[in-house]
This record gives structure tokens, sequence and C-alpha cells, in this order.
């Protein structure tokens, strides 16, 4: 065992959140080497070569040091047709049992990382792939790399030592910013959204912030909405997140507010039509100009200009007849099925979509 | 099946159920046996084992340095794909070992699918000073597949909770819970709600992805679409709630619905109910009735709800305070269509004041919480919430 002070500050955390009134939470976090993942969720990459990856069967997020792991033989990556065949080829089973939960680009080597899963429900093994510049398609072993692990609070329970937390406490989206690691996330109990920032190196993870919108399309504030996607945004000189809602409401959050326990009120900036899912987003410069890229389940991907973000009045009205209001963006007609993104360079995107037959591909796209 | 050695693990092999051995053009001055070995690694299931190589090419193998590449140009395991062109397959992940017993074992990184056919091809050309590479053509090839064992289909849903049959028109959510662990598919696939007349009810549920399992994957949650359930906005006024006040559902689940092992379930469920009307009434602690035990006993304290409650947050959102404040350790149960909650400690009670703890996320079927509506306007009032993660009800076991 590794005796960090890591687990020092861990131990101290806990003790402290022990006092705290209830609902009863716990975190905690350790520190080994070669993490035993009871599942693979999202990724996003942090400082010094650190690739986070949620585990949401385990209820904790790793922290994974991949060192020279990060970069295969050649720079960047290659377009891999049929990229779930492959996957299934490598780990030896159909490209129906291999599902892809994220994609993240390797800042320093453009290598893409894959977050898959082999098998279905309480069968399923994470598996970690990576693309390179030259087609090379590799499982990540884990089995000799350092990791630090923060478990997830407990759900609220009121009862200490019932039996195993039966809410599935699904982490849909993180990011990492200013030494802080943002992780939105929803249950199957309670329908509401939780954003929580986590400082990295981790120590402990805040209560939650709840997050409260004005939903257009649903005439009401929530907190009982979730978000599936969210990426970091500097609006007029102060860090925003900017994130996605079921159904789709566009919303900024200073990240300043995001205090532990507080009540944060996002600001709704567009509202994007309902019977939708957004899937994932990045932000990118063109022509001098910044846009917000996203992909969604059933709207195509959108082309929003974020230069009104900032003064886009907030909307605090029902939205009628077609369901759209605030910013205004385009639909990228030639992006179809695109269920994963991450940026690559100023002028690519790497994407992964899916075509009518069903069978998904890794693509590097220009930036529309 | 060729004549190949036989080596005393092929009995094992064989009993593994290893079948399907289909090798056709091998050379004459090489005999090979390809076939499922046993495990090396029980996490890592059955091998392959290539048998029968000259002991030349046995000696070389042992002192050779390959790479998997080169291992997997002289045996090559692909797993079989619909859709999938074979050579566009890349080979297996796997480990190759040279036994003491001559033979040559791959050990996949993750175990072979049951009932998955995976093509075995020897190239006897790339064996080290016994192959010739100008001799192409000489490659063996061997279909190999584990036996899927005959499965009878066991795993039924056990229960729809809410488990009444009378809902309101603005119920927010269902659980479904099965007897064994479940795929996690998308379970709106083989749900479907029917109205009185037998007709499918358009997109009443919410397409939330497949993360919505709990307890192991075998419960459920199928959310009705918030913005049909609340009002005063689009889709509810476009299409209504889904659920109509006064009607009649059934609700149906096909039995096609995949479990952990891929089988389906042995039978299909239905679950018909009525709809009563909208309901919008937060949940009220003092409407709740307690029935408190003597002291010195073991018996339950019985807390009866004039509704019944949300089943997944009643499990966890209630509990018994000393007046220390401290947590009474004891068992619970939920009983009479979720209106019900009894509380069986483990040590007798002393007498004292106590308290019902509620925590504040505990919803009625609709949503509504302790002294919040679900529809409520939380832009216009929020300021006027008293937030609370938790409610006590005091009680007195009586000396």
């Amino acid at each position: 065992m590794m005796r960090t002070p890591l687990s020092l500050t861990a131990v101290v955390a806990i003790a402290a959140l022990a006092v705290a009134s209830s609902p009863t939470l716990s975190a905690n976090a350790d520190a080994g080497t070669g993490p035993a993942l009871e599942s693979g969720g999202p990724l996003a990459f942090g400082p010094d070569g650190v690739l986070f990856i949620a585990d949401n069967q385990g209820a904790a997020i790793y922290a994974l040091e991949m060192g020279s792991r990060l970069t295969g033989a050649t720079m960047g990556t290659q377009d891999i047709p049929g990229i779930d065949q492959k996957i299934a080829g490598l780990v030896g089973t159909d490209a129906r049992e291999i599902q892809i939960n994220d994609l993240a680009i390797s800042p320093e080597s453009k290598n893409a990382f894959i977050s898959a899963s082999r098998g279905r429900g309480s069968n399923a093994t994470p598996v970690l792939v990576r693309v390179d510049g030259s087609g090379a398609i590799e499982v990540v072993s884990l089995g000799d790399v350092r990791y630090t692990r923060l478990t997830l609070p407990n759900a609220p329970e009121a009862n200490p030592g019932a039996r195993r937390n039966p809410r599935m406490a699904a982490i849909t989206d993180m990011a990492f910013v200013d030494g802080r690691l943002f992780l939105a996330g929803l249950s199957n109990e309670e329908f509401s959204s939780k954003l929580r920032s986590v400082p990295y190196p981790f120590e402990t993870i805040d209560d939650g912030t709840s997050v409260e919108i004005w939903h257009a399309a649903h005439g009401q504030f929530e907190t009982q909405s979730p978000i599936y996607t969210f990426v970091p945004y500097d609006v007029a000189g102060q860090q925003h997140l900017i994130a996605g809602y079921l159904c789709t409401p566009l919303v900024k959050f200073p990240i300043d507010d995001l205090e532990p326990g507080s009540k944060v009120m996002g600001t709704t900036i567009a509202e994007l039509g309902n019977r939708n899912r957004p899937l994932d987003m990045i932000v990118y410069t063109k022509g001098g100009k910044d846009f917000l890229l996203m992909s969604n389940t059933s709207r195509g991907v959108m082309k929003i200009p974020t230069e009104t973000f900032g003064t886009q009045a907030a909307i605090t009205e029902n939205v009628g007849d077609g369901g759209q209001a605030g910013v205004s963006y385009e639909t990228i007609a030639q992006m179809t099925g695109v269920e994963q993104l991450d940026l690559l360079d100023e002028q690519h995107a790497i994407v992964i979509a899916r075509n009518d037959a069903g069978v998904a591909s890794l693509e590097s796209v220009m930036l529309p | 099946m060729s004549n190949a050695v036989r080596a005393p693990i092929l009995a094992l092999a064989l009993a593994l159920g290893g079948c399907g051995v289909l090798n056709d053009g091998a050379p004459a001055d090489v005999v090979a046996d390809i076939r499922l070995g046993a495990p090396q690694d029980e996490s890592r299931g059955a091998t392959v084992e290539l048998a029968g190589l000259p002991a030349a090419a046995i000696a070389a193998l042992r002192d050779i340095e390959w790479e998997r590449g080169a291992w997997s140009r002289l045996l090559r395991i692909t797993v079989e794909q619909a859709g999938a062109d074979l050579a566009d397959t890349p080979a297996v992940l796997g480990d190759y070992v040279v036994g003491d017993d001559d033979i040559v074992r791959f050990t996949p990184m993750f175990p072979f699918d049951l009932g998955r056919p995976y093509t075995v091809q020897f190239d006897p050309a790339a064996l080290p000073g016994v192959g010739d590479a100008d001799d192409p053509g000489a490659t063996v090839t061997a279909t190999l597949e584990l036996p899927r064992p005959d499965v009878t289909a066991t795993t039924v849903v056990t229960r729809v909770l809410p488990t009444g049959d009378r809902l309101p028109a603005n119920q927010l959510k269902l659980y479904i819970e099965f007897s064994a662990p479940m795929s996690d598919v998308d379970g709106l696939d083989y749900v479907r709600l029917l109205d009185d007349a037998g007709q499918t009810v358009e997109a009443p549920f919410l397409p939330l992805g497949e993360e919505f399992w709990g307890y192991n994957f075998q419960r459920y949650t199928v959310f009705f679409d918030p913005g049909r359930v609340k009002t005063g906005i689009l889709p509810n006024e476009e299409l209504g709630r889904p659920l109509e006040a006064g009607a009649s559902y059934t609700l149906e689940i096909d039995a096609a619905w995949p479990d952990a092992e891929g089988t389906p379930l042995a039978a299909p469920f239905t679950k018909r109910f009525s709809v009563g009307p909208v309901d919008d009434t937060p949940i009220d602690t003092a409407a709740w009735r307690l029935r408190v035990p003597p002291a010195g006993s073991t018996s339950r304290l019985v807390v009866s709800f004039p509704e019944p409650l949300d089943h997944g947050l009643l499990r966890r959102g209630l509990a018994v305070e000393n007046s220390d404040g401290e947590r009474v350790a004891g068992a619970i149960e939920v009983t009479s269509w979720e209106t019900r909650w009894s509380f069986s400690p483990e040590q007798p009670w002393s007498p004292g004041a106590y308290s019902l703890v509620a925590l504040s996320i505990l919803e009625d079927l609709a949503g509504n919480r302790i002294g919040v509506p679900f529809e409520i306007d939380r832009f216009e009032q929020i300021d006027e919430l008293e937030e609370r993660d938790a409610y006590r009800v005091p009680f007195e076991i009586a000396p």
C-alpha cells in the first residue's frame, strides 16, 4: 500500500464531513497501482499526463497517471472506419457488444482515447483504447498505471448501514479547469442534476452544488433536469461552464459561484428544442470568432456563435412553437450521426459518427 | 479432426466443448491440431492450442522473442462478426506461450464469448526454421466455438413500482424490478404503454439513454416525459399528458428484453392501472399517522401515509433518531402499496423522545416533496422556500 500525504488529507476530510448535518455524505480518496475499474464512463484530460475516467458502477473517479501511454508510435489520430468493429475484433466479440462511452483527444500526442465497454450490463468490462496517427489501435493496459481515486459521496441515506446504495449516480460529463475537475451527474431515483467540483490532486468532494435553471421549454425553474454535457468557456473575462440539458436548454454558470452547498442560478441563453438530448460539445475559434459545436440525439450537430453569450438576456418566458429561442444556431447538415466530439487542432475535430447501418467510425472533420 | 498428436490436454479440451474443428489445406510435412484448450488463467477462459508442431520448430519458438504481431502471423485468431470482413478485422489480443508439453497456447485478453465462432489461421510458412516463406497458400484454417449452454429463460419481472393500480395523471416514474441482473440495453425498446382501446400511447417516456439501472442491473427506472407531465408547456399542450385522468392503461414489458446472459425473459409482464386526478399537493408530514410501540419491545414503529410515496426514495429517505440525535439501527419494510413504512429496531425501544427523520428527497408518485409541489415555479418563489435537508416528526415511547 502506498502511504501518501493524499490519504492523510482524505482522512481529515471524512472527519469534517461526518459532522455535517444529515443527509450523510462521505467521500474518500486513495491511491494505488493497477486500477480495477468496474465500468468506464466519461473521460477528461488533466494536468501532467493525467487522464480522468469516471467509473459509474464503482461510484468513483480515477485519475490515471498515464505517462508514456498517452503517446502511440505516431502523433495524431488517423480515421478508422468501423471503429466499433475494430475494437470488437481486438477484444474478441461482436460490434454489437461494444458500447462507446466517450472520446477524448490527448492534448500532448493528439492520439484519440476511447472509453468503451465490452459486453453489456452486469457482465460488461471496461476497455480503454488508443488510436494513433498511423492508425494503430491499442487496448491500453492499466495493470501498472498509478492512480488516485475519489469515491463519490453516497446518495442521501437516512439509514447509515443500509444495503449498498441503490441509487445509480451516473457521471454524464467531466472537464478539468483551473485545478478543479467539474463533474455533472444525474440519478435514477431523484430526477435532479448535480454539478460538482473537486480540486485535483484529490482531497475530498463537496456535497454538490444544486443547480437550478429556468427551463424555457418546461416553463419553470428546474433542479429536476439532467445536465448531459458541458464545456468550460470564458464569457466576458469570467470563467463559465456552458451546459446542455435534456430537451434542450443551453445554460451558463459562472464557475466562481459554484460553492459547496450553494444554490446557483444558471442563465438560460438558448432554448434549442424539446424531444432531444445533447450528447457532446466543444468550443473552437474560426475567422476570429468563437463557436460552440454541439451534437444531439435528434437535432443534428449545432454550430452556435458565442459572441452573444455574455449579452443574451436570460430566457424566462415559455417558449412556444418550434421551441427555439435565445442565441441563434446553424445545423451542420454534413455532420450526421455524431455521437462523440473532441477538438483535434485549430482546424479539426475528431468525431465518432454512426452511419445508417449502425457502424461507428472515427473521423477527422474540418471545423465548420 | 486432423491426425494430430494427442496431448493429454485434449480430453479436457473436448470436455470443455471444443467443437467445429475444420482443418483444411494442411501441408504434408506439418500436421497440426488446432483446438480449444483448458484455461491457463481462469479469469481469461479457454485457450487456443496448436499442437503437433515439429520438434525443431518448437525449440525455435521457445527461444524466439516475438512481438504479438509476429505471433499472430503464425497463429491468428479472429472473431467472426456479422457485416465485417474477416481480412479487415484485427487479430484478437492475447498472449502466446509454448508449453512444456510442446503446445503453443493462445490466451485471449478477454474470455471468448460462448456460442461465438472464432477463425483460427495457422501459417506453417511462419514457423522459424521450418517454414518456407515462399510457399504461401499452406495456411490451415479452423473455426472454433465454445458451445453456448442450453439456457432456459428464467429471469422474470418481479414487480413494477408503484405496486398500486391507481396512479395520478402526473405520475413521474416507474421502477421495473427483475429477478436477476439484466443487460443494459435501452429498456424503452421493450416497454409499451397501451390505452383502454389497446392503442399504443405515443412517446410517454423520456429517452434518457441507458443509464438508469440500479440494484446491480435488477431495477430499471422509466421516467414519464416531464415535458408532458408539467402543465403550460409545449409538449404538454401539443400532446397532452401521457396519462389521462379517468382512463385505464396497460404497461407491457416485452419478454425479448435480454438478461445479463443475453437470454430473454421467461415471460412478458403486464401491469394494468387506472388514472386518477393530477396530484400537485406537497407531502405534509402532519398527515402521517404513527403507531408507536411500547418500551422494552422490538415491535415495529409503523408510519402510514395518506398516499403512496416513491418506493426508491422511501427506502432511504426515512429513519428514526433518538433524543441524542443518534440514528436507531433497525430494519425497514415498505408495504401496503407504498403507503406504509415499518421500522423494527435491533435493540428493544427505550422509553423517551424520538424523531422520525424524513429527508427532503422524499417524493410522492408525482414528484411532490415535503412542502414543495413538483409544479412549483421556483423562479418566482425560491426565496420563500425554506431549504432543509431533513424534517423531523417527534414521537414518544412511553415508559
